[in-house]
C-alpha cells in the first residue's frame, strides 16, 4: 500500500545539517552549519552582541580620545617651559563643593629673583582665571558649568611660555586690547577689530579684538574658552595686581629641567622666599594631565554605567536567543545524542555557535563602536582624530565573547540534558510549567525585597532601598513566566475586545510559552526599570525644589550667571539692584574655599538677611546678626568642632591667611537642600579673608517692599544690571523653570544613552517573535487556511508582540517607581521633600512601548504572511 | 479491518428524503446540477526543464454537489495537487478551477482568503486546531474570522453531530485524537461552506476513531446536504463515500459508484501492476 501521499512534490527543501558526527569537529560543524541554516536569527543575535560591544568600545574609544587630546594639550601648554614657580599653599575644598583646588598667588617680584637664578633664559608670570565672552547676541560663550572652562589671562611675551600662536592680527600690547582663541572667535563670528564684550567675576567691559590665536594646532584647547589681555590687565581683570598665579621658567640651552628647577629653587631659598614650588616643566605637565583626567573620570564611569546596562540587557536577549535556539533544536540535539554524542560534545557545540555569534557580533560592535565614539567625541567637541588603542579593541572584543558565552551556558546546559529518547518522540514546544519551588523562591525573594525598600525608606536608607530594589528585581524575573499568562490576559483583554479573534489569539500567544514571554520582557523590565526610575527622581526632585521655594523662599527674584558661581558676578551687580527703587533686600551669597580649624571646606558669605529670605533656617542659640569679627556655623558642625557661641574659631584663606572668628550663633536647616553650607561670615568680614580680587557672588536673591508688583520691578532691575549680559534676573517661577532646565537636560542625556538599551531589549523582542513564527508555522498555515487573511495574521503577531513589550514596560514600571519611591523617601532628610509620579510621561514610556513592540513585530509578522498556506501546513 | 461503509448512514439516507435536508444543495440539484467544485484542463507542473514534474496533467473533473467523494491514487499521482488545487491551496500551471461559480485562477490572494474562510471548510490529517483556543473557538474561528455571528441554530445541530457537548470549553490538548477531528470536522462545518476538503483526515487515528470520524462526515452529507471531498489511501476510508475518483501520474483513471472497500482495494492493485 502507498505510504505517505499526501505531501505533494513540492520543492526540495534545504539540505538538514549533517547529522551524527561523532568528533567533535563533527558536533562544531553541526552547531555552525545550524547558524548557517537561520540567518535571520544570527543576524539579530549577532545585533544584540553588537549593539552592547559598540557601547563598551564606544566609551572605552571616547576615553582613550579624551585623554590623548588632554594630554597633547598640556603638552603643547608646557612645550617649552623647563620650570614653574608656584605657592606651595593651597585649599582643596573639592570634596565639599566641588570645583578644583585654589593656590596662593605669589608676589610679581618674584620674578627679578628668578630670573637672576643661574641657567635661567628667560621667565614670565602667568595670570589665570575665568572669564566670559559675549557673543553678538549678548549671551555667554560657553557655560563653565555646563561645559569646558572659560579661560580669561595674560598674554605670554615669551614665546616658548605660550601655547597660543597668534593666527591673525597681533598680541595685546595696552590697556583695552585683547586675544581671543580661534574656537569662539570662530563660534561667535568676531573679526580682529571688532569691539569684544567680555565679562569676569569682577567687571564688564568692551576689549579690543586686536588677534585671535590657535592652540597648538587645534582651534582651542580642549573647547575651553580663552580671553587673553596684557599682564597688567589681566592682574586687574582675573588675578590681582602685583601677583601671578604662577613663573613659568625656560633655561639657558645644555641646562636640564632638573638642573634649572634646581637653581631657581636654590635662589628663592638665598634670598628667604619660603612658601614656594619649584617643579620641572615634566612635572607640571604630567600632574595637570593627570588633575584633569581625574575630573574628567566621572564622564567615562558615568558613560561606561549605561554602557554595563546596555551590555546586560543585551545579557537577556542573547541568553533568550540561545534558550529558543535550544529549546527548537530539541529533536536534533536528542538525536545527535541518540547517535552517540556525548553531552559534552552537545554543550560544546552549543559553544562553538556562542563563540562564532560572540566573535561575529563582537567585531561588528567595534566597528560600530567606532562610529558611537565618533559621534561622542564630535559630542564633547574634542581635538584631534579618534583614537584606537589596542586596549579598548581587545576589551571590547572580550566583554562580547564573554557576555555571549556566558550567556548560553545555561541553555547550553539544558541542550545536553535533552535525553536521546526525545528525537523519538514529539517535543513539547510549551513548556508552560512553572516549578512551586521557583513560585515559591519568586514570591519569598519579591516580599523581602518589598520589605527591605520599605524598611530603607523608613529608616532613610538608600543602602537598604538599593538592596531591596536589587531582590525586588530578582524576585520579579522568577516570578516572571507565572506573571506572564495573567498578565498577558490582562493586557490583552480590551486588544480582543477591539480586534475580536485576532486580538484573542494574540492575546492567548502571548501567554503562550510563558516561560518565553517572560525572558523576553526581562531585557525590556530592566531598560524601562531605569528608565522610569530617572523619571520619577527628576520628578520628584523638581517638585522637591518648586516646593521648596514656594513654602520657604520669601524673596521676589534670584539673580545669578547660571554658571554655579564658577565665574559669579561682579558685586556691583547687587550694588545696581539694591539701588532699584521698590527693592527691600538684596542678599548675595558668595562662596570662598577655607581651611576651618584645619579641615578643608566651604565658607559663605551673606547679610543677615539671608536667614530671613528662607524660612527653612532657624537660628538655634545666639543671634543671626552676622557682626563684625562673628561667624555662624550650622549646630551640627558645633557639635563636631566642640563649639558654642562666644568660642572662638580659625579659618585659613589661601590669600590672607588665618583669621579667628568668634561663633556669634549656631543655626539648622529644617527643610534641607537650603543649602548655604555650614559656615557663614558677613559680606566685609568674609571680603576681607578672601581678599577683594576674589569676591564675586555665586547668587543674588531679591526681596521686593510688600505692594510692590513684581512684574514691574523686573524690567527696572533687568536695566539695572543690563551692563552685565550673565546676569541673569529670574523671578521665582523662572528660576525653578532654570533649574528644572538644567535637570531635564540631564535626564534627556539620559534617556539618550539608554536609548541604545531599549533598542537591544526590542531587537530581543523581534528575535522572540521572528522564532515563535517559525515555531508556529503549521499553526499559521492553518489559520490562513481557515481563513485569515494576511493582514489579520500580521495584525495578530503584531498585538502578540505589543502585549509581550508592555508586558516588560509594567514589570520595569514597577521596579523603577518602587526604586524611584524608595529613594526619594531614604534621601527626604537631603532635600527630596516631594515625591511625585510624572504620570504624563509615564504612560508616554508605555504606549512607545507598545508602538515600538508592534514596530519589533513588522518584519516577523511580514515574513509570516507572506509565507505559503500549504508549505507552511505541511512544514515538519 | 474493522467496519466497512456507513451503513447506519445509508440506512439513515435512504428513509430520508434528500430535499428534507437542510442546505441549498437539495434545492440547487433539483435544478441545475451545478457542481461544488470542478477542475477544467488544469495542468500542474512543478520544477521546470529536466526536473520537471507533472503533478496534473490536463485533469477535467466534476464534483458534484452534496455528494461525499473521495480520491485515491498511489504517492505521487497528483491526488492532494489537485485538492489543494481545488481548494484555493496552491495554484494551476494551467487551465481552471471553479468552486461553484468563481473561477479560482482570477482571484488574488485577499480574494482567495476570503473565499476559503466563508465557502470552503478543510478538515487536514494532523493539527487541525489551534491549541490556543477552545473546542467550540475553534469551532466557530472561521466565522470570528470574518467577524461574523455563528448562526445559533445550525451551530447547535453541528455541535448536537459531533457529540462534544461537554467538552466544548476543552483545549486540543485535553481531546483525543479522534475528539480533535471531530472538532475539526464541525468547524468545517460550521460556516456553511459550499464544499468541504478533507485531507487524509483519518490518516493519524485508530480504526474506531477513524470510523467515528468517517461516519460523522457521511451523517453531514446525507443529513446536512454537506459536499465533502476526501483525500486518503485508505480503501475503508474510501468505502464511505458516494464515489471515489482513481488518480495516478497525474490523470484520472477511474471512478467508482458506492465503493465497498473490496472493489476499491482491488482497483488499487492494479496500480501495482
Amino acid at each position: 500500500m502507498a505510504t505517505d501521499l499526501t505531501t505533494a512534490p513540492a520543492p526540495p527543501p534545504a539540505s538538514p545539517p549533517p547529522r551524527g558526527r561523532r568528533g567533535s569537529g563533527g558536533m562544531a560543524k553541526v552547531a555552525l552549519r545550524g547558524l548557517m541554516d537561520h540567518k535571520g536569527r544570527l543576524v539579530s543575535t549577532v545585533l544584540a552582541v553588537g549593539l552592547g560591544v559598540a557601547f563598551v568600545a564606544g566609551v572605552l574609544m571616547l576615553t582613550d580620545t579624551m585623554n590623548k587630546s588632554f594630554d597633547d594639550l598640556f603638552a603643547t601648554a608646557f612645550e617649552g617651559t623647563d620650570a614653574v614657580v608656584r605657592s606651595s599653599q593651597t585649599i582643596d575644598a573639592g570634596d565639599a563643593g566641588g570645583g578644583p583646588e585654589i593656590r596662593s598667588r605669589i608676589d610679581a617680584s618674584l620674578l627679578d629673583t628668578v630670573l637672576a637664578a643661574p641657567g635661567v633664559a628667560d621667565a614670565e608670570g602667568s595670570v589665570q582665571g575665568y572669564a566670559r565672552i559675549i557673543d553678538k547676541d549678548g549671551d555667554p560663550v560657553g557655560n563653565p558649568s555646563m561645559g569646558p572652562p572659560t579661560f580669561g589671562g595674560n598674554w605670554q611675551t615669551v614665546d616658548r611660555l605660550n601655547g597660543f600662536t597668534i593666527d591673525e592680527g597681533r598680541p595685546p600690547e595696552s590697556r583695552g586690547e585683547v586675544v581671543i582663541d580661534r574656537g569662539s572667535a570662530n563660534d561667535t563670528g568676531y573679526q580682529v577689530g571688532d569691539r569684544v564684550p567680555i565679562q569676569t567675576g569682577r567687571a564688564s567691559a568692551e576689549y579690543d579684538l586686536v588677534g585671535i590665536a590657535r592652540f597648538g594646532n587645534a582651534d582651542s584647547p580642549g573647547g575651553a574658552t580663552y580671553s587673553l589681555w596684557t599682564t597688567n590687565e589681566a592682574q586687574q581683570l582675573v588675578g590681582e595686581p602685583g601677583k601671578y598665579d604662577s613663573i613659568g621658567v625656560v633655561a639657558d640651552s645644555g641646562v636640564s629641567q632638573t638642573e634649572v628647577a634646581r637653581s631657581v629653587r636654590n635662589e628663592l631659598r638665598s634670598t628667604g622666599d619660603t612658601g614656594l614650588q619649584v617643579l620641572t616643566g615634566r612635572q607640571i605637565t604630567e600632574e595637570s594631565q593627570s588633575d584633569l583626567k581625574d575630573q574628567l573620570s566621572f564622564i567615562t564611569y558615568f558613560l561606561l554605567a549605561f554602557a554595563i546596562v546596555s551590555v546586560l540587557v543585551g545579557i537577556f536577549v542573547i541568553y533568550n536567543a540561545f534558550s529558543i535556539i535550544v529549546a527548537q533544536r530539541g529533536r536534533e540535539m536528542a538525536l545527535v545524542r541518540a547517535v552517540g554524542a556525548s553531552r559534552r560534545q552537545v554543550r560544546r557545540s552549543v559553544f562553538v555557535e556562542a563563540l562564532a555569534i560572540g566573535v561575529g557580533g563582537s567585531i561588528i560592535g567595534f566597528v560600530l563602536g567606532l562610529g558611537v565614539a565618533s559621534v561622542l567625541v564630535s559630542l564633547f567637541d574634542l581635538p584631534g582624530s579618534l583614537v584606537v588603542r589596542p586596549s579598548a579593541a581587545i576589551i571590547a572584543l572580550a566583554v562580547g565573547v564573554v557576555v555571549t558565552v556566558v550567556s548560553a551556558l545555561f541553555p547550553a546546559w539544558r541542550a545536553s540534558r535533552v535525553p536521546p529518547v526525545a528525537a523519538m518522540r514529539d517535543l513539547a514546544i510549551e513548556s508552560g510549567k512553572v516549578s512551586r519551588a521557583r513560585l515559591v523562591a519568586g514570591i519569598v525573594t519579591t516580599v523581602a525585597g518589598l520589605a527591605l525598600v520599605f524598611a530603607g525608606a523608613d529608616q532613610r536608607s538608600a543602602t537598604l532601598v538599593g538592596l531591596g530594589v536589587a531582590l525586588a528585581l530578582v524576585g520579579l524575573i522568577l516570578l516572571g513566566p507565572a506573571l506572564a499568562r495573567p498578565f498577558g490576559r490582562g493586557i490583552g483583554a480590551p486588544i480582543g475586545r477591539l480586534r475580536g479573534v485576532t486580538g484573542d489569539l494574540a492575546k492567548e500567544n502571548a501567554g503562550r510559552n510563558p516561560v518565553r514571554t517572560a525572558a523576553t520582557a526581562r531585557a525590556l523590565m530592566i531598560g524601562v526599570g531605569i528608565v522610569s526610575f530617572f523619571l520619577v527622581v527628576n520628578a520628584s526632585l523638581r517638585a522637591s525644589i518648586d516646593q521648596f521655594l514656594d513654602d520657604s523662599f520669601t524673596g521676589d527674584f534670584v539673580i545669578d550667571a547660571g554658571d554655579f558661581g564658577m565665574v559669579g558676578l561682579p558685586t556691583e551687580v547687587a550694588e545696581r539692584v539694591s539701588r532699584v527703587p521698590g527693592v527691600a533686600e538684596v542678599v548675595p551669597v558668595r562662596f570662598s574655599p577655607a581651611r576651618v580649624e584645619g579641615d578643608d571646606t566651604f565658607v559663605t558669605g551673606s547679610s543677615p538677611a539671608i536667614f530671613g529670605l528662607f524660612d527653612g533656617f532657624r537660628i538655634v542659640d545666639g543671634s543671626d546678626s552676622l557682626a563684625a569679627g562673628t561667624i555662624l556655623l550650622t549646630a551640627d558642625e558645633a557639635r563636631s568642632l566642640g563649639v558654642s557661641v562666644g568660642d572662638s574659631i580659625t579659618a585659613d584663606f589661601v590669600n590672607t591667611g588665618q583669621h579667628s572668628f568668634t561663633v556669634g550663633g549656631t543655626y539648622r536647616s529644617e527643610q534641607e537642600g537650603t543649602d548655604i553650607g555650614d559656615f557663614v561670615l558677613g559680606l566685609d568680614d568674609f571680603d576681607a579673608a578672601v581678599g577683594a580680587a576674589d569676591v564675586t557672588d555665586s547668587s543674588v536673591f531679591v526681596q521686593l517692599r510688600p505692594g510692590t508688583s513684581v512684574s514691574q520691578v523686573q524690567p527696572e532691575i533687568e536695566d539695572a544690571v543690563a551692563d552685565f549680559p550673565t546676569a541673569n534676573v529670574q523671578s521665582v517661577d523662572e528660576y525653578k523653570d532654570a533649574i528644572g532646565g538644567q535637570f531635564d537636560a540631564i535626564l534627556a542625556l539620559m534617556l539618550g544613552l539608554l536609548a541604545l538599551a531599549l533598542f537591544i531589549a526590542f531587537i530581543g523582542i523581534a528575535n522572540t517573535i521572528a522564532l515563535s513564527v517559525l515555531e508556529r508555522t503549521r499553526e499559521l498555515g492553518l489559520l490562513r487556511a481557515v481563513g485569515m487573511s494576511r493582514r489579520q495574521l500580521r495584525s495578530m503577531i503584531r498585538w502578540e508582540s505589543a502585549i509581550i513589550a508592555v508586558f516588560g514596560t509594567l514589570l520595569g514600571l514597577v521596579i523603577g517607581l518602587l526604586g524611584g519611591w524608595g529613594l526619594i523617601k531614604a534621601l527626604s532628610d537631603e532635600g527630596f521633600t516631594a515625591f511625585e509620579i510624572p504620570w504624563g510621561q509615564i504612560v508616554a514610556v508605555v504606549l512607545i512601548a507598545a508602538a515600538l513592540g508592534i514596530f519589533a513585530a513588522v518584519w516577523p509578522a511580514w515574513r509570516a504572511g507572506r509565507m505559503n498556506v500549504l508549505d507552511a501546513i505541511h512544514t515538519e | 479491518m474493522g467496519v466497512t461503509g456507513c451503513h447506519l448512514c445509508r440506512r439513515f439516507a435512504a428513509v430520508t428524503s434528500p430535499l428534507d435536508s437542510p442546505g441549498a444543495s437539495g434545492a440547487a440539484t433539483a435544478t441545475v446540477p451545478l457542481p461544488a467544485a470542478r477542475a477544467v484542463d488544469a495542468t500542474k507542473i512543478y520544477g521546470s526543464g529536466d526536473t520537471a514534474v507533472v503533478a496534473l496533467d490536463d485533469v477535467t473533473v466534476d464534483l458534484p454537489d452534496g455528494r461525499y467523494t473521495a480520491i485515491m491514487g498511489p504517492s505521487g499521482s497528483g491526488k492532494s495537487t489537485l485538492m489543494h488545487c481545488l481548494a484555493g491551496l496552491d495554484t494551476l500551471t494551467s487551465g481552471r478551477v471553479f468552486i461553484g461559480e468563481t473561477d479560482l485562477t482570477t482571484l488574488s490572494d485577499k480574494e482567495l482568503t476570503r473565499l476559503r474562510r466563508d465557502s470552503v471548510g478543510f478538515v487536514f490529517q494532523t493539527f487541525n486546531l489551534v491549541p490556543t483556543l477552545t473546542a467550540i473557538e475553534n469551532i466557530t474561528l472561521p466565522l470570528s474570522l470574518a467577524g461574523e455571528k455563528p448562526d445559533a441554530e445550525w451551530l447547535e445541530q453541528v455541535i448536537k453531530t459531533t457529540g462534544l457537548s461537554d467538552r466544548l470549553t476543552h483545549r486540543p490538548s485535553e481531546l483525543s485524537g479522534g475528539q480533535q477531528q471531530r472538532v475539526a470536522v464541525a468547524r468545517a462545518l460550521a460556516s456553511q461552506p459550499k464544499i468541504i476538503f478533507a485531507d487524509e483526515p483519518t490518516g493519524n487515528l485508530d480504526s474506531r476513531a477513524g470510523a467515528e470520524i468517517l461516519e460523522f462526515m457521511c451523517r453531514a452529507v446525507k443529513d446536512m446536504g454537506q459536499t465533502i471531498v476526501m483525500v486518503t489511501h485508505d480503501p475503508n476510508a474510501a468505502s464511505y463515500a458516494d464515489a471515489v475518483l482513481f488518480l495516478n501520474d497525474g490523470r484520472i483513471v477511474d471512478q467508482l459508484e458506492d465503493p465497498t472497500a473490496e472493489r476499491v482495494l482491488d482497483r488499487l492493485k492494479q496500480f501495482g501492476d
